[in-house]
């Protein structure tokens, strides 16, 4: 199978970073709301969750893009990088559900080995390109 | 539609396979029951041991039965002393039962739906009516955790260590306080213990305060509606039930109900779960205002309760 490859335009990073900003936005939202109703039980997993896409996100795209350094992705790194800002991002928000409920949960694990296959596959796949 | 979806095709089936297992997790942790084990009909048990205790009535009194002395804020037989006094503290209205028993027997446990299990959940007043329990509390509401001791009336149902800091109360009546990381269930077990409850943390120890002004049950920073409970003498016990999380009511921190509880003579107390699921039951009717939202005065189901009972 040949992979398909492209070098990322400045715009189209940037354009990635722009798409992390509501998603960024939400998640803070939603951790604050959810913690203002919560009677003072908090998480810093709730608390935290909008940091998988701001830093893994929004800054990463945004780097990448004001690089001077030109970076080639295939699309299997496109795509495993999203789901696992995804993955994390849920699995952070799932796991501050239940800590504030006062609760645990074993599937609470799927997300975090879900979410280490796809990094894991996308940087393989990106030093393997190299 | 068709270049979009060939671009975005994995995005969106991912999207909607993290969706469903998310939705299937969140139903698996709070609808979805899991029934592991279920015992013999409360009810049955309560009218065997009712028999008995008339028979042993009938032969120590020669004939002349029990007599009992019921009003709103008591309870006593020959077997049983409750008396039940509201104290107004630190903006909170608070409810303590004082318990005088003849038999280490008479303090039991209950589950929900007489069941051991996950998401296995009734009101503490319907699980008290169920046992024919004079005086019940909410317990530890072991089915939100899957890990920590769990031993109800001398049956071990769960010997996972989640680190805690547990209570257990002994065949003779008396309470201990136990790390999970330093001995195991089935060694409790061994040693006499009737009880072990896995959530705390102990607010009492060797008639001293064990938590601190900081102490917070896991993630909870503030003043919340309480349940705890008490050893103060040989089979002399306190139940005690703050309100909280409403205008007329704040609730307590948990140094304030350490502090509060001192002030009764307690030896050992040890917090159980509060929050939503604080209940206290007597004589049919509930003593506090449970409410979860701070709004509504409504119990929260649980998982299980301490009762005084025969």
């Amino acid at each position: 199978m040949i992979l398909s490859t492209s070098v990322i335009e400045k715009e189209q990073a940037l354009k990635r970073a722009k798409i992390y900003i509501p998603i960024t936005l939400f998640c803070m939202l939603f951790g604050w709301v959810y913690e203002k109703y919560s009677f003072g039980v908090y998480s810093n997993y709730m608390i935290y969750a909008f940091v998988f896409p701001l830093i893994g996100g929004m800054i990463f795209w945004l780097l990448i893009g004001t690089s001077k350094k030109k970076f080639r992705f295939n699309n299997i790194f496109l795509k495993c990088h999203s789901a696992s800002i995804a993955t994390f991002t849920v699995g952070f928000i799932f796991k501050g559900v239940l800590d504030i409920y006062g609760t645990t949960s074993s599937l609470c694990y799927i997300y975090w080995i879900v979410g280490i296959i796809f990094i894991s596959i996308a940087v393989i796949s990106y030093l393997r390109m190299k | 539609m068709g270049k979009f979806w060939r671009n975005h095709r994995f995005g969106i089936i991912y999207g909607v396979l993290l969706a469903a297992f998310t939705i299937y997790a969140l139903l698996d942790v709070f609808l979805i029951t899991h029934r592991y084990k279920t015992l013999e009909n409360p009810q049955q048990i309560n009218d065997r041991n009712m028999k008995d205790r008339d028979i042993n009535d009938r032969n120590m009194n020669d004939g002349n039965t029990n007599e009992k002395k019921i009003t709103e804020t008591e309870y006593k037989d020959d077997g049983i002393a409750i008396s039940i006094t509201t104290h107004r503290m630190y903006d909170t209205d608070i409810y303590v039962a004082d318990v005088k028993i003849s038999s280490p027997d008479n303090l039991k446990t209950a589950l929900a739906q007489n069941t051991y299990g996950r998401n296995v959940k009734d009101y503490t007043s319907v699980i008290a009516r169920e046992n024919n329990a004079i005086l019940a509390i909410n317990g530890d509401f072991y089915g939100a955790q899957s890990q920590g001791y769990v031993i109800r009336n001398g049956v071990l149902y769960r010997s996972s260590a989640k680190g805690n800091e547990d209570l257990v109360i002994y065949a003779d009546g008396t309470f201990g306080i136990i790390e999970e990381s330093k001995i195991s269930a089935e060694e409790l077990l061994n040693a006499g213990a009737r009880q072990v409850f896995s959530f705390g943390p102990a607010l009492i120890e060797k008639s001293q305060i064990s938590v601190t002004e900081e102490d917070e049950v896991g993630k909870a920073m503030m003043s919340n509606p309480r349940t705890a409970i008490g050893f103060i003498d040989d089979l002399h016990y306190v139940f005690v039930v703050s309100d909280g999380r409403t205008r007329a009511s704040r609730g307590l921190s948990l140094y304030e109900l350490a502090q509060f509880m001192e002030t009764l003579g307690v030896k050992t107390a040890y917090n159980l779960d509060g929050g939503g699921s604080s209940t206290m039951y007597f004589n049919g009717r509930i003593i506090n205002n449970p409410t979860t939202d701070g709004r509504t005065m409504k119990e929260r189901s649980v998982s299980d309760i301490v009762y005084i009972g025969y």
